[in-house]
C-alpha cells in the first residue's frame, strides 16, 4: 500500500507534465472544435435560407443577410447586387418563375464559407427581364459560394450556367450585329 | 501481481494524456490541395497534358455546368485540355481562392486567353476573353476522382463577339407603333 502512495504522486506529476506539454495541441483542438460548431451553424443558416426560398419567402434574404451583404454574379464582378437589389431580383425572379425551385446536390462548410452546388428549376410562367413568358420549363445547375460573419450571411458569389438557362427560355446565342 | 497493479494506472493515465491530440482529418490535407493546386496550373499554363495524369485518378469524372455529357477517363480530359489549347494558346489560369474541406476542394478562378485557334467547329475570333469559374473537387489519395466545373460562358461567348437575341418571330401583320 505505501508502494501505491509513492508511485500515484509520480505518476500524475507525470502526466501533468506531459499534459503541459500538450497545452499547445489542446488550444488546436479546442480552436479545431469552434470552428466545426461554426461552420455547422453556417449551414443551418444556408439550409434555412433555400427552404424559405423555395417557399417563395423573398423577406428571408433581409433575415439572415447583414446589411453590407453583397451578391457577386459573375463571381468576380466589379458590380455586385447589394441587399435590396438582390432582394427585388429575388422578388422579380418568384414572379417570373412561381414555381421557382432550389434544389441542394452538395453543401461544403469551412471557416466563415458555406458552398452549395445546386440546381436551379422553375416553369417561365411571366416576363422575366423583359423576355415574355414561354411557359417553358427551365433547368440550370449553379455553385453558391456564402460568406458568414457573426451568423449573418456577408456575401454570396454565384456561377453557374446562365447562358443554358438564357437559351431555355428562347433567347439565341448569334454574331452580334456588324461582327464578320 | 502487486507492481502491475501500481504501474496500469500510470499506464492508463499516460494514455489519456496523449489520446487528447487532434484526431488527423481524413481526406485532402492543405498541403496536397496547395500542391495539386500548383500542378494544375502548370498544366494549363503551360498547355502540359503531361500533367494529367499525375493530378486526376484515371477513373476521373468531370461535370461541366454548360454541357450536359460528362468527360470520363484520363484520355477523354487530354483531349478536352487539348481542344482548349489549340483554342486559346496563350491560356492562363489564376485561382483566386482556394477552400479545403475534408475530402473536397473549392477553387475559384479566372482563365484569361486570346481566340486564334478553332473551338468546337467555330472559327478563331482573334478575340481576348476574360472569364470567372468556381470549380469543386473531390479528392482520393491526393487525385481528384470527379470535379465540376461551372463558369461565366455568356461572358465568355459575348466577348467572343456572340449576343444574346430574341428568337426570330415572323412580323405581326399590319401592326402600327
Amino acid at each position: 500500500m505505501k508502494k501505491l502512495y509513492m508511485i500515484l504522486p509520480l505518476a500524475l506529476i507525470l502526466c501533468f507534465m506531459f499534459g503541459c506539454q500538450d497545452k499547445a495541441a489542446m488550444a488546436e483542438l479546442e480552436a479545431f472544435k469552434a470552428q466545426k460548431e461554426v461552420e455547422e451553424q453556417n449551414k443551418e443558416i444556408v439550409n434555412r435560407l433555400f427552404e424559405e426560398l423555395n417557399k417563395g419567402n423573398v423577406e428571408i434574404w433581409k433575415e439572415l443577410c447583414a446589411p453590407e451583404f453583397l451578391y457577386y454574379y459573375p463571381s468576380e464582378t466589379t458590380e455586385p447586387m447589394s441587399l435590396e437589389q438582390n432582394y427585388e431580383h429575388f422578388q422579380m425572379a418568384f414572379k417570373s418563375f412561381p414555381d421557382f425551385n432550389l434544389k441542394t446536390h452538395e453543401l461544403i462548410a469551412k471557416g466563415d464559407k458555406v458552398i452549395a452546388r445546386q440546381t436551379v428549376t422553375g416553369t417561365h410562367e411571366g416576363d422575366y427581364h423583359g423576355i415574355p413568358a414561354t411557359g417553358n420549363k427551365i433547368k440550370f445547375s449553379v455553385i453558391l459560394i456564402l460568406q458568414f460573419k457573426d451568423g449573418k450571411c456577408i456575401e454570396t458569389r454565384d456561377e453557374g450556367d446562365y447562358l443554358g438557362f438564357m437559351q431555355q427560355l428562347g433567347m439565341e446565342l448569334k454574331p452580334k450585329e456588324g461582327e464578320k | 501481481m502487486k507492481k502491475l497493479f501500481m504501474i496500469l494506472p500510470l499506464v492508463f493515465l499516460l494514455c489519456f494524456t496523449f489520446s487528447c491530440q487532434k484526431q488527423a482529418e481524413e481526406g485532402i490535407t492543405e498541403e496536397d490541395a496547395q500542391a495539386f493546386t500548383d500542378r494544375i496550373l502548370a498544366m494549363w499554363n503551360e498547355a502540359n497534358l503531361t500533367i494529367v495524369d499525375e493530378v486526376y485518378a484515371p477513373e476521373i469524372v468531370r461535370h461541366d455546368c454548360g454541357v450536359p455529357e460528362d468527360i470520363v477517363g484520363l484520355e477523354n480530359m487530354k483531349n478536352y485540355f487539348e481542344n482548349l489549347f489549340n483554342a486559346f494558346p496563350d491560356l492562363n489560369l489564376t485561382v483566386d481562392e482556394m477552400i479545403v474541406a475534408g475530402n473536397k476542394m473549392v477553387q475559384r478562378w479566372t482563365m484569361t486567353g486570346t481566340n486564334t485557334g478553332s473551338m468546337n467547329d467555330m472559327p478563331p475570333t482573334g478575340r481576348s476573353v476574360r472569364f470567372s469559374g468556381v470549380s469543386i473537387g473531390h479528392f482520393v489519395n491526393g487525385k481528384a476522382v470527379e470535379i465540376w466545373d461551372f463558369y461565366n460562358a455568356l461572358d465568355m461567348m459575348q466577348q467572343l463577339g456572340f449576343a444574346l437575341t430574341p428568337p426570330q418571330s415572323p412580323e405581326p401583320p399590319e401592326e402600327k407603333k
